[in-house]
């Protein structure tokens, strides 16, 4: 995607709100340091980013033990972007590699030992509007001690989750309410 | 303690528990049988009464979403503690042992459990050390458009691929199959608000 149109919300561009949302993240005493930001890019972008994702070629992808998901690599590693979450992350960041996800009824993601994830940072950019999470579909981190950590989902936001050791994630099963509906949110890595 | 105060009589003789032998072991994707008609008419009635004495738990992750009741064996109901003896005496162990040519040990788990609207039982084998043949009872019918339908993966290589075979649940019906890492199943999404109710478990080997 190029880098003429401006990307990112122009308010999250100011140093004192980029230090705020740094602090929230890096500084969070929590078992689950997270920080959600809503209304991440702009408008425009984002439906250039809503036009990009619709003409994905995303290709069903069913382990039965593990997910059932539709799934695409998907270039978003703009030079705005990565300079943003290396000020959050505080980690040096040139390229981020998306995968798309695309969940629709019957789809999940379940917690299984041969696909356990390392821990890192989960970036989660929710391109999903007016999802009632009654329907599913939730992107749910969880301790394996009982504790869960569902991420609201909301279009156009950005959450940065720091998965610590023991933490896993896993998307909830998509009832038939979300029959006819999308889910779709890119993940990455860092 | 006499099978016959539970079980319908055609399922006592002899010849059947032959019969048996050989379709549940020949049953694909993997050994299992479906008995029809199993419990007696008057057991599914009380069962279902007693049930609904129970205090049931809902319980979720990233498995499944359904209610459960504590283990029953436990329960104080009188109907409940006389089923669960019932499934864990030395007749019934003989008759499951007969079937399956597993061998076991009589220990038993006996959960009560509720789908509603929405809830399900993700892919899994129920491998645990010790489980021998996972089975449930089923107390009221559901039709295809319910969903709640127990599913059976065929594998290939280990790996499960795709559905092959449904039971959808039905009063009295008694279900069982061996555990293993091929028993790949599901219990699939309930569509309706005709709830699925069923007593199940594990006999130990």
């Amino acid at each position: 995607m190029g880098e003429a149109m401006g990307e990112i919300n122009p308010g999250y561009l100011k140093e004192e709100t980029k230090q705020k949302i740094r602090k929230s993240f890096l500084h969070s005493d929590s078992d689950f340091p997270a920080v959600i930001v809503k209304h991440f890019f702009t408008a425009d972008f984002y439906k250039e980013l809503e036009r990009k994702i619709s003409s994905l070629n995303i290709k069903k992808d069913v382990v039965v033990l593990h997910h059932s998901y539709a799934v695409s690599d998907i270039k978003l590693s703009s030079k705005e972007l990565c300079d943003f979450l290396s000020f959050v992350t505080k980690k040096k960041i040139d390229e981020i590699n998306f995968t798309a996800h695309l969940l629709t009824w019957k789809d999940y993601q379940i917690l299984n030992d041969k696909y356990l994830e390392k821990p890192g940072i989960d970036v989660v950019i929710d391109v999903t509007e007016n999802w009632n999470t009654g329907w599913g579909g939730v992107v749910t981190y969880t301790d394996g001690r009982g504790t869960v950590y569902p991420l609201a989902p909301v279009g156009n936001s950005i959450a940065l989750v720091e998965r610590k050791k023991g933490l896993q994630k896993y998307f909830q099963y998509v009832n038939h309410y979300g029959k006819d509906k999308k889910r779709v949110f890119l993940m990455a890595t860092i | 303690m006499s099978l016959h105060n539970w079980i319908n009589a055609e399922y006592l003789a002899e010849e059947k528990i032959k019969k048996f032998q050989i379709t549940f072991s020949n049953n694909q994707p993997f050994p299992h049988l479906e008995l029809p008609h199993f419990l007696k008419q008057e057991k599914i009635i009380i069962l279902l009464q007693a049930l609904g004495e129970q205090e049931f738990s809902p319980h979720n992750s990233d498995l499944f979403q359904f209610s459960q009741t504590y283990d029953l064996l436990h329960s104080d109901d009188p109907v409940l503690k006389e089923f669960a003896a019932f499934l864990s005496s030395p007749e019934m162990i003989q008759f499951m042992q007969k079937i399956t040519k597993i061998k076991l040990s009589g220990k038993i788990d006996l959960f009560g459990s509720i789908y509603q609207d929405t809830d399900y039982l993700l892919p899994h084998d129920d491998q645990v050390p010790g489980r021998k043949i996972a089975f449930m009872v089923y107390l009221n019918d559901l039709e295809e458009d319910d969903g709640g339908a127990l599913a059976l993966y065929e594998s290939k290589n280990k790996t499960p691929t795709k559905v092959v075979k449904k039971f959808i649940p039905k009063a009295g019906t008694l279900v069982f199959f061996e555990v293993s890492e091929l028993s790949i199943h599901r219990v699939e999404e309930v569509l309706t608000d005709t709830q699925r109710i069923t007593l199940s478990g594990w006999f130990y080997g």
